[in-house]
């Protein structure tokens, strides 16, 4: 099956193009801005969930095999939703939540698997806060050693910028600081 | 999940098995949940420390237009209507404008000081190293409450066992400097600053944080200046130099 034309949103965020990101916030905020607005939110809300919701997309579907097969704007909408509704329900003011589903998006095949391609991408959105916090509270060592292992660099080049011995201790202390990781996001995290 | 399977799991990310041990992994992933679920998650985490460039640089074009369209209304607000008013409503908006004046003034004065706008620190995540009888979930929790006596006194106890545990020696001068103990912090962050390791940013940053609250800014600056390129503290320092 061939891609949405829209798939080139999706492939903007991910190599983080200026011109066609701005042209999203163009088309899609002021609909999310007066959704939330008219369900117990703000416009700070709004521009949290639209944010957070664009960066559910990244880490969702930046992937060469992903290929959009709906209107990006009714996936970004629906994982909005969702993230304000999880939002409410955490304050516990759910009861105040209107226009549960937005039918301007409804289509007769579509509408259950984007409302679960949206709960997906809000899951991937928590679980990604909940690594940033935790990761947040790795020592600055760690962190360090950690994102250097992600840049692909070798053990002897991550021994050389962190000044350690050698690459036996680089793996050493990258594994202390993947279970001290993992340690952390076990006591603070659900999955 | 023992330290083997931590190891095992290490390794199989890696592609470090053998093709025997890579089945035996793969055949205990359908049927060890526990183990499955920590292999997702530390792929999870290696996916996260992949993308975290381009969230960073995302999060920043997020910034701007963020406040363009959603800040005050967003970009296709309105004019709000300009309206004629009596002598009395003016004497109103007179009086509320003296009253807003007022407040903005009083608000400068209780607003944070330049030390408090800078001083947010890293919590404090010890219970990684060893604990030789001192209760580092204690020290932790006092350091990252802000009852820093506490966490002063427990991080000394510590040191006097490691005293090579620089993370626990920047902490220990974090503490200090909150407690306006400079004879303390000050040694500490100078020596971190000229030691050849990867807190000597740090160093460097509390060290200019230590003369700021001590209110000389000429140090201040010197030391933020030392802060290179690319050091995570680089933008920190840049914008407190701005401040400055």
């Amino acid at each position: 099956m061939g891609s949405h034309p829209d798939q080139k949103y999706v492939e903007a965020l991910c190599r983080g193009d200026n011109r066609l990101i701005e042209e999203i916030y163009r088309k899609h905020a002021p609909e999310v801005r007066q959704w939330v607005c008219n369900n117990n939110g703000s416009p700070a809300d709004a521009q949290d969930v639209f944010q957070r919701g664009l960066m559910a997309i990244l880490i969702q579907y930046c992937r060469p095999d992903f290929r959009l097969t709906r209107p990006f704007g009714a996936l970004l909408f629906a994982i909005c939703q969702n993230l304000h509704r999880k939002g409410l329900r955490r304050n516990k003011q759910e009861e105040h939540l209107r226009n549960e589903v937005e039918m301007e998006y409804k289509d007769a095949e579509g509408v259950k698997s984007l409302l679960e391609e949206a709960e997906e991408a809000a899951e991937k959105s928590a679980l990604q806060a909940c690594l940033e916090k935790t990761f947040a509270q790795l020592t600055p060592l760690c962190q360090q050693a950690l994102r250097l292992n992600a840049e692909s660099l070798s053990g002897e080049a991550i021994a050389e910028q962190l000044g350690m011995s050698n690459r036996n201790a680089v793996y050493a202390r990258l594994h202390d600081c993947r279970n001290r990781w993992s340690q952390l996001f076990h006591q603070q995290c659900q999955r | 999940m023992q330290e083997e399977d931590f190891k095992l799991i290490d390794r199989y990310l890696a592609g470090e098995l053998n093709e025997e041990e890579k089945a035996a992994v793969e055949a205990r992933l359908s049927t060890d949940e526990p183990f499955a679920q920590e292999v997702q998650l530390r792929r999870d985490m290696e996916q996260f420390l992949k993308q975290q460039p381009q969230r960073e640089q995302l999060k920043e074009q997020f910034a701007g237009l963020g406040e363009k369209y959603f800040a005050n209304g967003g970009s296709n607000r309105k004019e709000a209507k300009i309206l004629g008013l009596s002598r009395r409503q003016w004497l109103f908006a007179a009086s509320f404008a003296l009253i807003v004046v007022a407040g903005a003034l009083l608000y400068s004065q209780l607003r944070p000081s330049l030390y408090e706008q800078f001083n947010s620190h890293p919590p404090l995540a010890l219970t990684e190293k060893s604990s030789n009888g001192v209760n580092l979930s204690r020290v932790e929790q006092a350091f990252n409450t802000g009852r820093y006596r506490e966490a002063l006194d427990g991080l000394d106890q510590y040191l006097a066992s490691h005293p090579e545990d620089l993370t626990a020696q920047l902490f220990k001068g974090i503490a200090a400097l909150e407690l306006k103990q400079y004879d303390i912090a000050i040694p500490v962050f100078e020596s971190l600053r000229l030691g050849d390791t990867d807190l000597q940013d740090y160093g460097a940053w509390y060290l200019a944080l230590t003369y700021l609250r001590q209110g000389d800014r000429k140090k201040c600056r010197e030391l933020l200046e030392e802060i290179p390129e690319g050091s995570e503290l680089r933008e920190r320092a840049e914008r407190l130099s701005g401040e400055l």
